[in-house]
């Protein structure tokens, strides 16, 4: 018998009980970073394939992180490959990026357009930054999820989702104000 | 509590990441400060504006059939497969006794028996689960042209439904570290696992052979080896033998 025997002997069940109850994060996932169905489905695909191939070192409960975890490696790898795709921003820009989330004065979350521009303040996001807004948000993972699922430590996922939360408010505050000027 | 550097601390309490103790600190501090106040409460805004105004996409309903299609033991057109033709041998008993058959034989035979060895495990292999086939096909059109570009060599694809030993399909598989082609006949619930491979990389004794309940022949033809490995009565073999040499040589 060669090595090529304990991958034959997954049990198929075990791994759709374990992963294919997540298909939907998976793929909300992918869709917000890829911003476009067929690639997002692609991914998912290809990220249910290669989980299915690393399943024997699945050691959790939950599938769920895991799973995003490949969905997003295998979303990255997608769009550093396409040509069209935005220059991805350095993590140092997010981990030292200018913009802070402190401001507290101006809160653009009460205003009436707000609910409107939202998903054009997204679009206009750093993958990287869309990302963990979506997971946490949209999502609803935890920050332990969080930490598991971007490989980070949780004071790095802390950092990361506050100057997101900063980065968000501001192209929001800027979508707000061409907005009311146009309105004059 | 320095409400300048405290946002990240404000920020868990407002995400619900806290334990109870510090968030009754946390509580306690906002009762006195206004601006922490007002900090918290932008943050439960821009909560409430995400989880209400994002989209959460869901997985369109063929994404299922999309991802099935690509798992190796989950394939829906495997699963039919299988039930339409699983044979009644439990994987394993038939594990053990392809270990068993490898254990004893392997000990007297050399690297020529080794491949017998290997082809019946193979074949065994094949039965556990559905990597018996990589191509499903019955037409010998189909699998034949398959193998072009996979393999340096030309496998015959026979068709011999007409004797009873319908082409199930074919695949790729490994003997003794040479990649060989596989071609899988059925025989009413059973199946015949026939390897070829060019006889100029090692050849297997030829001949027919049983053990531990699996009937193997193997012959050599056009600078090819040939081994038939099945669980079917010798006789049956022997006719399905007969017969694809008749189309075959």
């Amino acid at each position: 018998m060669d090595e090529s025997v304990p991958a034959v002997v997954v049990a198929p069940v075990a791994f759709e009980q374990a992963l294919l109850p997540h298909r939907d994060a998976a793929y909300n996932l992918a869709r917000w970073l890829m911003r476009h169905d067929h690639d997002a489905e692609d991914c998912v695909q290809d990220a249910y394939l290669r989980a299915y191939r690393a399943f024997d070192r699945f050691r959790g409960t939950d599938g769920r992180p895991w799973l995003l975890a490949i969905v997003r490696n295998v979303c990255y790898s997608r769009l550093r490959q396409s040509r069209h795709a935005e220059p991805p921003a350095s993590l140092d820009e997010i981990e030292h990026g200018e913009a802070q989330a402190m401001a507290a004065g101006e809160l653009p979350w009460k205003h009436a357009a707000a609910r409107e521009l939202l998903p054009a303040a997204m679009d206009k996001l750093p993958t990287e930054v869309r990302e963990i807004l979506v997971l946490h948000e949209v999502e609803g993972c935890s920050y332990k999820e969080l930490a598991s699922i971007l490989e980070v430590p949780l004071g790095t996922v802390m950092s990361r989702l506050a100057r997101a939360r900063g980065r968000l408010q501001n192209e929001l505050q800027q979508l707000l104000r061409k907005d009311l000027s146009h309105g004059l | 509590m320095d409400c300048k550097s405290d946002y990240i601390l404000l920020q868990a309490y407002a995400d619900g990441e806290l334990d109870a103790m510090r968030a009754v600190e946390v509580e306690a501090h906002l009762r006195a400060c206004p601006v922490c106040r007002k900090t918290v409460e932008n943050l439960r805004a821009g909560r409430a504006a995400l989880r209400d105004g994002l989209p959460r996409y869901t997985a369109p309903s063929h994404l299922t059939e999309k991802i099935r299609a690509v798992l190796p033991v989950t394939t829906p057109q495997r699963r039919i497969v299988a039930t339409k033709f699983w044979p009644r041998v439990s994987w394993v008993s038939a594990l053990a006794a392809a270990v068993a058959f490898g254990f004893f034989v392997g000990l007297q035979r050399g690297q020529s028996g080794r491949l017998l060895d290997e082809a019946v495990a193979s074949h065994t292999r094949s039965l556990m689960q559905s990597h018996l086939m990589d191509v499903i096909s019955t037409d010998q059109h189909t699998v034949k042209p398959w193998f072009e570009g996979k393999i340096n060599f030309a496998p015959p694809v026979v068709d011999l439904s007409a004797v009873g030993f319908p082409l199930v399909g074919g695949r790729l598989d490994e003997l003794n570290h040479q990649t060989v082609a596989a071609l899988v006949y059925g025989r009413h619930k059973h199946f015949i696992n026939l390897f070829v491979w060019p006889s100029s990389s090692g050849s297997a004794p030829v001949g027919p052979t049983e053990s531990s309940g699996y009937q193997i022949i193997s012959w050599i033809h056009g600078g090819l080896n040939f081994v038939a490995v099945s669980e079917i009565p010798a006789t049956d073999l022997a006719g399905f033998v007969q017969a694809y040499r008749a189309q075959a040589d």
